[in-house]
């Protein structure tokens, strides 16, 4: 691995894996915390929607798709945050309409179209400098986002009803934090592709959430979660020639279940 | 005279075209302690809701502290029904002082840290109801009884004029409805209070005055129940029940004992 490091594609991999884990350690916490991974799934595949606009109308892929999925997502939030029981189906609705809009606006479209396929999985090996500098300035705006709200996000994933009787924005604050994990799964995508992006936001923040005496801890575990996570992947993938984002969600579903074990014990004893 | 704490006149809500509560007329005195009684789909939690400013009135006006609902909620304490399903949840991982310290949230607050002044406060409201010792024990990992001490807590921590509890004794076994009580009748009396519950022993529990909700409201100055608020609770069927011992208060130490036991 570390002789790896000294080739200048891993370096980037290196730092790319840095920075997407920080994001989906903060992100990813508060995600989970307001139990919103399905929503934040539900924005990941509405961007291909984005996607598939932007190739159509020939505009640039990642305003449009910030853009769609942010507006998606802002749907999603507005109408699950009103009618709570039929977050399932609005969610699975818009999850399955985005895709399928993406895709029949790229079957639409005359000349080169991408290969769908380097959206599920991404390509964190070949990440340019221009998706690095993103990414540092989304972990900045996550980080500050989170220091300033923390409160509010806490009390509202506590308890949203007493949170809005004390004032609190928790219409604001949930928008915001959908519109925040829209621009993060989009920003990851292109550099973790989506499968990975969703095993980043869950796993680990699901793990730290557990065992972390508050939701910050939990998010700084998660951000550390998800550094191994995808440094050990990365060995991985460059040791035995494996896809990338494939090794590291392999990681990090091998120590989600992993840590279910000493409970699942407990609980064959207790019975 | 003063102004009532609560004032509601002519207050109509409907839920989808239902009138769930109509021609509602209720004042509640500064240091009145109300017990809200009610079957369950008779408006209690709606009139509570309405009072908090969390639901809008379809008719009719509502004043608390001579504002609209949600104008003043620095000076209200809220103890919600059951919590909405997330903080039921066995891992999230907030502890029992954080709790307490959301009571202090209020518009515009920046920032995670909590001053000392706040720390101190929160710890004080934790005592008044002898969960201080577990200030670091997380929510989720108390027992109902100490989660609903801890929610009272919340509601303290600002030393609220008006403290709203919403069937507080719902998922608590007898004897800590019982702790529960003694707690609440610890609570300063200068505070006004309005207590939902269709627990008929609240009526034990140190309240001033009864209203009895069911689509219209009967109040009662005093702590028993009029013929007309059995009929609004229990119906056409009220005549035939023994109700007579809640006619006038029931007695604490009767009220502890269990039904069968009771003279």
């Amino acid at each position: 691995m570390i002789e790896a490091l000294s080739l200048p594609f891993m370096q980037n991999a290196a730092l790319a894996a840095l920075l997407a884990a920080v994001c989906c350690g903060v992100i990813g916490t508060l995600v989970v915390a307001n139990r919103m991974v399905f929503l934040a799934g539900g924005a990941a595949h509405a961007a291909y929607g984005g996607v598939g606009l932007a190739y159509f109308l020939a505009l640039p892929v990642l305003p449009v798709t910030v853009a769609f999925t942010v507006a998606a997502a802002l749907a999603m939030a507005a109408v699950t945050l009103k009618r709570v029981e039929d977050t399932d189906t609005v969610i699975g609705v818009l999850w399955a309409a985005g895709m399928a809009f993406g895709i029949i606006l790229l079957d639409l479209t005359p000349g080169y179209k991408p290969d769908l396929m380097s959206y599920l999985f991404g390509s964190i090996i070949t990440v340019p400098d221009s998706d690095l500098f993103a990414l540092a300035g989304l972990d900045v705006v996550l980080l500050a986002a989170a220091l300033r709200h923390y409160n509010g996000f806490v009390s509202m994933a506590f308890d949203r009803e007493f949170a809005a009787v004390r004032g609190v924005p928790v219409m604001f604050l949930h928008c915001l934090l959908t519109a925040l994990a829209a621009v993060s799964v989009v920003l990851l995508i292109r550099v973790a592709g989506l499968i990975l992006v969703i095993a980043l936001l869950s796993v680990a923040p699901s793990l730290a959430v557990r065992r972390a005496a508050s939701l910050g801890r939990a998010m700084v575990w998660a951000g550390l979660l998800n550094i191994v996570f995808c440094l050990s992947g990365l060995g991985l993938a460059y040791a035995f020639n494996l896809t990338s984002g494939a090794a590291i969600i392999a990681v990090a579903a091998a120590t989600f279940f992993v840590s279910l074990a000493p409970g699942l014990a407990r609980r064959r004893q207790g019975a | 005279m003063t102004q009532p704490v609560v004032d509601i006149r002519d207050l109509t809500f409907s839920y989808n075209g239902q009138a769930a509560l109509s021609g509602v007329r209720l004042a509640v005195s500064q240091g009145e302690r109300l017990a809200v009684l009610g079957p369950n789909g008779g408006g209690k939690t709606t009139l509570l809701k309405l009072i908090l400013g969390i639901l809008t009135p379809s008719a009719g006006t509502i004043r608390v502290f001579g504002e609209e609902p949600g104008k003043r909620s620095a000076r209200i304490g809220y103890v919600p029904q059951r919590l909405d399903g997330v903080a039921e949840r066995k891992d999230l991982p907030i502890r029992v002082r954080e709790v307490a310290l959301m009571g202090l949230l209020a518009p515009g607050r920046r920032g995670f840290r909590y001053t000392s002044e706040e720390i101190d406060k929160a710890d004080a409201a934790l005592a008044r109801v002898e969960m201080v010792g577990l200030a670091q024990r997380r929510f989720c990992e108390l027992s109902g009884g100490q989660k609903q001490r801890t929610l009272i807590a919340r509601a303290l921590v600002s030393d609220p004029g008006l403290l709203i509890l919403d069937e507080p004794t719902a998922n608590i076994d007898p004897q800590g409805k019982f702790c529960l009580y003694e707690v609440l009748s610890r609570i300063g009396e200068g505070v006004t209070s309005l207590v939902v519950s269709h627990d008929l022993s609240i009526l034990a529990a140190g309240v001033t005055a009864v209203a009895c909700v069911n689509g219209r409201v009967a109040y009662s100055p005093e702590p028993r129940l009029s013929q007309d608020m059995l009929d609004l609770l229990y119906g056409v069927h009220s005549h035939t029940c023994p109700m007579d011992a809640y006619l006038r208060r029931i007695p604490p130490d009767l009220a502890r004992l269990s039904p069968t036991e009771r003279p």
